[in-house]
């Protein structure tokens, strides 16, 4: 019996002392304990200080592999947060809101209108074998194990307030070349939307609505950009007024040979600085944002932008 | 496949071991069927050349037995005479070795030469102005064939040689040549070593268990703290090192140098540490080799199973060849007993280098990586009676603690500019940074942060190299760590082991900003 029950304490303690530790290590314990400890990894944005991000960039890869809030920082001076997971349904997006909401009140909201295209899966085969399964497994490791995503913390340890220098972006400095570019030929046929999914969005508008929250599209750049979808997602738009910004559609200066991680599917570091480039422009025009880099309420943006720049630095 | 990621550390390996557990007899059958399981998910259709290669060298094994067990015979019943007999048998047995290691080398040569061969052809070719070309074709090889391939040999010359005698049971063959944990990266095992171990399929204690995991753990714990963090000094030096001064040169040398080691010696750690917890003693690779004297020892204590297959199967076949041994009588009588054996020597020692170099890669560079230590390694043969001499004269201790280190340092030198002559594209670059070395080298803080590590993950790696350096003296002195810790109470083990696996996961270099990097060693 002993020798059954011993591994097993061994690796109860074990589990208990990794979890434990996740308390060190996270920047803004309030928040997270206000809202639960649930999906820590996931709710990232709940480590920053309420009412404190200025726009937050909701949606799936497209979002963290395109907008960097640290380079907004540095050029623009407005705080900004990628809230984003992989693959991501509208649905998901919808829940997610809810919970952002109780502690940020951003200036603008924009949803990647890739999501609405999602079709939840009902089912999960055993084998799964797709970039997308496998980068997802990866993300649900990282969820119910947030001391892997968090670990890095220790560098900060002993400082007043510990920051997170990504604020959801995803650093990559992978280059898998794209052949083809994007596809910008103009067609009139319209792509379908799943009634649910329409449903959810109208959800997730109105929550922003409710709250004051300006909200509108973004399509970011992508080879799989369809003009089909954007003919429906200018048809949401004009529908209940809302902004659309197809970054497919303009001339970015995206280099398809070097400024993709995977064969044009997502950005990569260097087409991360180019799509922000314009993203930060072009939310600086709405005149609705502050510059906050001589605000001392933000100086802990600033100990951010420093862990940014030793990733980045040099590339 | 790495070894240091989690789906094999905490999936693949432990549920093998449960299973394994459950089953109550012939586990030998289980095993075998997972290691090709395994292979089979990482090469598709390929594991048929390992199976081709287990094939070879066991009905091979077994022919040159029946040869032997019919000499026997035919020497009592026969009247012939007694040595036409046994060059009749000795040519048999010649021929099927020669069928087999063809065979096999055949399978190296396809998918490891074949492309270096036809380029360097062509380019011959187009320099004697021959208006012709040979087709390059570029074979997916299977992974580990460098590794398993030489343990084939190794299988099959023993048994000529009479060390070993085949083994009847295909299965024990079988097992030995495609051990999940070996195949990828050796080390480079004797039947010997680990066929009975592996054939007996002992059930899995608990100390096994943990003795294994133990030193998986400290695999792990070189590969994470080091392997992701210098390898952000190694591709940034490496991809242009015009970029850099002599000294930012020569860290980016010394940091693959480090980065080899761990990751090559950390590998090892949880080979060893898988089949420990099978209950099978797969031998060292390494054994301390920062600690070795002179470049020669190095290589005695770094990938040991290599240097000693090269050893056995080509250095000293050469040495005692018939041309050779005549040589060395001849040079003898001309230059002495002290240098007399040393020309013989060399000529062996250069075909082993030349071996050894084209082993780790097709390409000019490795070629240079192998003739680099065969210069270094012979030279080092022909001055060290002068160096002895002089010492001698100039009483100077050579066991002093002061010429020790100064013998260290060198060697180190040595090794550092060789392995960065492995890394680099093409050797004018590999040159013009030696040069830029030697030439423009001036201590900077700056350039060691211009990598992406910060103070912090240096102080880290700084830290764990201490460890490391502890850990290794305690092994020259032979005193087992994991076993001192298991005479220790219960909840001391544990306290130490938790330190160890938080230490791991918190200090780790992984995550944004490190990129895990592929094996490095399978590609060899």
């Amino acid at each position: 019996m002993k020798k059954i029950i011993g591994p097993f304490a061994f690796l109860i303690i074990l589990g208990l002392l990794v979890e434990l530790s996740i308390f060190i290590f996270i920047p803004n314990k309030k928040n997270l304990f206000d809202f639960g400890m649930y999906n820590i990894s996931k709710y990232d944005i709940l480590n920053e200080k309420n009412d404190s991000i200025d726009v937050i960039f909701l949606g799936d890869s497209l979002i963290y592999n395109s907008i960097s809030p640290m380079y907004l920082w540095n050029k623009y001076g407005f705080t900004s947060y990628d809230c984003a997971s992989p693959a991501t349904t509208i649905e998901e997006m919808y829940k997610y809101s809810e919970v952002i909401v109780k502690s940020q009140k951003p200036k603008l909201v924009m949803l990647e209108a890739d999501v609405l295209f999602r079709v939840a899966p009902k089912t999960e085969g055993f084998f799964e074998k797709t970039k997308e399964d496998i980068s997802n497994k990866v993300y649900y490791v990282k969820k119910l194990f947030p001391l892997a995503k968090y670990h890095n913390n220790w560098k900060q340890i002993g400082k007043k307030e510990m920051t997170e220098g990504l604020k959801g972006f995803r650093y990559t400095v992978r280059v898998e070349k794209s052949d083809k570019g994007i596809n910008q030929k103009e067609t009139k046929a319209v792509a379908s939307i799943n009634k649910e999914n329409y449903d959810y969005f109208i959800k997730l508008l109105n929550l922003y609505r409710k709250n004051d929250i300006e909200f509108m599209f973004i399509e970011n750049p992508t080879v799989r950009f369809r003009y089909d979808r954007h003919n429906r997602i200018k048809d949401i738009a004009t529908k209940n007024n809302i902004e659309v910004l197809n970054l497919n559609l303009i001339d970015l200066g995206i280099d398809w040979a070097h400024d993709t991680k995977d064969g044009g599917v997502h950005m990569n570091y260097y087409g991360s600085k180019k799509v922000s480039n314009y993203v930060g422009k072009y939310i600086m025009d709405k005149k609705i944002v502050k510059d906050h880099r001589k605000d001392p309420n933000y100086s802990s943006w600033h100990d951010a932008y420093k862990q940014y720049q030793t990733l980045t630095l040099y590339e | 496949m790495s070894y240091f990621k989690n789906a094999y550390i905490l999936g693949l390996l432990p549920i093998v071991c449960l299973i394994y557990n459950l089953i109550p007899k012939k586990r030998y059958l289980f095993l075998l069927l997972v290691n090709f399981a395994i292979y089979f998910y990482l090469v598709n259709f390929r594991v048929v050349f390992l199976l081709v290669s287990i094939l070879s060298i066991y009905f091979c094994g077994l022919s040159l037995n029946k040869i032997d067990s019919k000499k026997e015979k035919l020497l009592k019943k026969s009247k012939e005479d007694k040595k036409l007999i046994e060059k009749k048998i000795k040519n048999d047995k010649k021929l099927i070795l020669l069928f087999c290691i063809l065979l096999n080398v055949s399978f190296l040569i396809v998918f490891k030469y074949l492309s270096f061969f036809t380029i360097n052809i062509n380019h011959l070719l187009d320099f004697l102005h021959i208006n012709y070309s040979v087709g390059t074709a570029k074979f997916l090889g299977p992974l580990g064939i460098s590794f398993y391939t030489l343990s084939a040999l190794s299988y099959i010359l023993d048994v000529y040689n009479g060390k070993i005698v085949a083994d009847k049971s295909f299965v024990k063959v079988a097992l030995f040549l495609s051990f999940f944990p070996q195949i990828t990266e050796g080390p480079i095992a004797r039947f010997s070593d680990t066929a009975d171990s592996l054939y007996e399929g002992k059930k899995i204690t608990n100390q096994s268990f943990v003795l294994g995991y133990q030193r998986i753990l400290f695999g792990l714990f070189k590969y994470k703290l080091f392997v992701p963090r210098l390898n952000l000094i190694v591709s940034k030096v490496f991809l242009d090192y015009t970029n850099y001064s002599g000294f930012g040169i020569f860290l980016g040398a010394l940091a693959y140098t480090v980065m080899l080691y761990m990751e090559f010696s950390g590998t090892m750690d949880i080979v060893i540490g898988s089949g420990q917890i099978f209950g099978v003693k797969i031998p060292e690779n390494f054994r301390q080799p920062f600690f070795s004297k002179n470049i020669s020892e190095f290589w005695t204590r770094w990938h040991i199973s290599l240097g000693l297959w090269f050893k056995d199967y080509i250095y000293y076949p050469i040495c005692l060849s018939k041309p050779l041994k005549k040589l060395t009588k001849k040079t003898r009588k001309l230059l002495g007993n002290q240098y007399g054996p040393l020309i013989s020597g060399s000529i062996a020692l250069f075909v082993v280098w030349f071996l050894n170099g084209l082993w780790h890669g097709a390409g000019y560079t490795f070629l240079f990586f192998g003739l680099y230590h065969f210069v270094m390694i012979a030279g080092g043969n022909f001055i060290t009676p002068l160096v002895v001499f002089i010492c001698k004269k100039l009483h100077i201790n050579r066991e002093n603690i002061i010429y020790r280190i100064l013998q260290t340092l060198k060697m180190c030198l040595f090794v550092i500019i060789g392995e960065l002559f492995f890394r680099v594209d093409t050797l004018s670059n590999g040159f013009a940074m030696v040069h830029k070395i030697f030439t423009n080298f001036v201590i900077s803080g700056s350039e060691m942060l211009r990598f992406g590590l910060s103070i912090q993950d240096y102080v880290v790696m700084i830290i764990s190299l201490i460890f490391i350096f502890i850990m290794s003296i305690l092994r020259e002195k032979n005193i087992d760590v994991r076993e001192k810790l298991s005479t220790k109470k219960t909840y001391v083990r544990w306290i130490i082991m938790y330190v160890f696996i938080l230490i791991i996961i918190i200090f780790g270099a992984y995550g944004t900003g490190y990129e895990p990097i592929d094996p490095i060693y399978a590609d060899f």
